[in-house]
């Protein structure tokens, strides 16, 4: 209002200088706003190492999100992981994605103030992984996820017998209530020694008609594998494994993550972060989504199973089919 | 879940006909792209990949998006397509003339589905989980699935997952609010694992996303050809065990 009382009482022929000088008002406004406005988001990707297992995420996580990413390489070095997670720290990104154990722990160690997602890494509680910036992917899918794929594979299962150690404790306490909800009771057989595995499966064998694999050096070692292996095969019962490469050795069907809605998954934590505006610390750690299902139809007809046609639509991976039947894990 | 292997049938057997036909025809094929179907086929198992390399050594053109193939390719006649509401490319100028049938279906639908008990103004710019969504069937979506429930599709964050069981999981473990998945997928899942389909609840569903439909452009191709063309589909080793029949579309 006052500029249009100025601009009636300066006149007419003074109307054009007024607005010229408004709009150089105006452009220089813009501009000096511009920047800020128009710089697209950046997104720092720190992987540990140069794995295949990486690639897939980035890809997913790049395609979901709007913004420039960036990519660093830790070539599985710590001192290096710090160099990069210093000078990270000096020229911020806007959120950074960290993926396996080592890039995690070093966002963690040297970056406090820029939001951090982390993802594929083993026992994140190992590696306190609690700061207020940071929030994340677990690496253990939900129990109830797994019983429920198992059971799609192998619809009999009703007694599942699994020997375990003190450090998946927890997880097999889990386990009971998750299988519980399906109908399904676990059997548990705990050992202190991977010595003890064998004489754990000869005591629940008999309660048993499958066997289920957790991620428990206590339990797990190559000798015991094989020794599983053989007594679930002599007693024709399958063997639950939690990755594709136990399937391959002659497991029935695994459950694993998968590493593409891995990516996708992370962005759309980060565009909760970004976009929403919500605090990392206000996002509790996920379990993974996406899985990985891979089954072996050779032991599958060792353990005279009936295969569901229709289910078997579900499995990402078929081992033992035909030689075209190659893995896609890696290059999903 | 079962289009890829039709895509397959169409990519291996077709030109093969076309050419012993004498038939001039080239067909485009658009595999697999609205994410409605399974990553691997129940019978024949045949990956993703293997498809496309199937299809490209067959001579088949694989067009990603018809509104360009369609116009840039006047001399094709002859287009076969998984996925796609039939509504949307009698626009693109092709006429459906026939669809595949399999246990008595012609295709399929996706159903958005929410834990029970959810209410829906809560779900507004949730996390939604589906397989990959192309920005065609993302259109239709919007229009037929999600304005009903009052929801909006772009307002959600995607999650993209693999498999519909995916999905399925993540809603009925609470990883995510929404699922959008192959209604066949669903069924199958609550017939093999009942207590996960009980707590979920069906929002809404889609139109039918035909599983493979033979569509011609200004019906340049007659009656008996298309009969004479889907019979030996049928009768190929893959037809034989993934198509029960190819069925007349009727004209409108």
């Amino acid at each position: 209002m006052k500029h249009n009382l100025e601009i009636q009482r300066a006149g007419p022929e003074h109307r054009p200088r007024f607005f010229i000088a408004t709009a150089l008002l105006w452009c220089i406004f813009i501009l000096s706003m511009a920047p800020g406005m128009l710089q697209a988001r950046v997104i720092a990707v720190l992987k540990s190492d140069d794995l295949a297992a990486y690639s897939a995420p980035i890809e997913s996580f790049t395609q979901a999100i709007n913004a420039r990413v960036v990519t660093y390489d830790l070539g599985g070095d710590l001192e290096k992981g710090k160099q990069i997670a210093q000078q990270l720290a000096q020229v911020p990104p806007d959120l950074i994605l960290a993926l396996g154990a080592k890039a995690a722990y070093s966002a963690r160690k040297y970056i406090t103030q820029v939001p951090v997602v982390y993802a594929m890494v083993l026992n994140p509680e190992k590696y306190q992984l609690t700061q207020p910036n940071m929030t994340g992917i677990t690496i253990e899918i939900p129990p109830e996820t797994v019983f429920t794929q198992y059971r799609m594979f192998a619809p009999e299962i009703s007694r599942v017998g699994v020997i375990y150690g003190t450090a998946t404790e927890e997880l097999v306490k889990r386990a009971e209530k998750a299988a519980s909800s399906l109908g399904i009771l676990l059997v548990r057989a705990q050992v202190a020694d991977p010595r003890e595995v064998g004489e754990a499966f000869d005591r629940i064998r008999d309660m048993i008609d499958s066997l289920w694999m957790v991620p428990d050096t206590t339990v797990l070692t190559e000798e015991t594998f094989r020794l599983l292996l053989q007594k679930t095969k002599s007693r024709k019962i399958p063997y639950l494994a939690y990755s594709d490469n136990f399937v391959k050795a002659g497991a029935f069907v695994s459950v694993s993550p998968d590493y593409r809605t891995i990516g996708s998954q992370a962005a759309s934590i980060a565009r909760q972060i970004l976009d929403d505006k919500t605090s990392p610390a206000a996002i509790p750690p996920a379990p993974p989504i996406g899985t990985h299902l891979t089954v072996n139809l050779q032991t599958a007809k060792a353990l005279d199973l009936h295969l569901d046609p229709l289910v078997m639509a579900f499995a990402d991976e078929i081992i033992g089919e035909r030689p075209a039947e190659r893995s896609t894990h890696d290059k999903p | 879940m079962r289009r890829p292997v039709f895509a397959i049938l169409i990519g291996v057997i077709v030109p093969a006909l076309c050419s012993a036909a004498g038939a001039t025809w080239t067909i485009v094929s658009v595999p697999d792209e609205t994410g409605v179907t399974g990553k691997s086929d129940p019978i024949t198992g045949i990956q993703r990949a293997t498809r496309a390399i199937a299809l490209k050594d067959a001579g088949v053109t694989i067009a990603t998006d018809l509104k360009t193939a369609i116009p840039a390719a006047p001399e094709i006649s002859l287009f076969c397509i998984s996925g796609r509401s039939i509504k949307g490319l009698k626009q693109l100028g092709l006429t459906p003339v026939a669809l595949v049938e399999r246990g008595g279906l012609t295709g399929a639908r996706l159903v958005l589905i929410a834990r029970e008990g959810v209410a829906l103004d809560t779900l507004k710019g949730k996390r939604l989980a589906s397989r990959p969504l192309s920005a065609d069937l993302r259109s239709m979506l919007e229009l037929e699935v999600f304005t009903p429930t009052g929801l909006e599709l772009s307002g959600l964050i995607h999650v993209e997952v693999k498999k519909g069981i995916d999905a399925v999981l993540a809603v009925k473990t609470g990883q995510v609010e929404l699922g959008l998945v192959d209604q066949m997928e669903l069924d199958q899942t609550a017939r093999v694992v009942p207590p996960v389909a009980a707590g979920i609840k069906r929002l809404q569903t889609s139109p039918e996303l035909p599983f493979a439909a033979l569509l011609v452009r200004n019906a340049q191709i007659n009656d008996p050809d298309i009969t004479r063309l889907t019979a030996t589909l049928i009768s190929g080793e893959v037809g034989q065990g993934t198509t029960d029949r190819w069925v007349p579309v009727k004209p409108e």
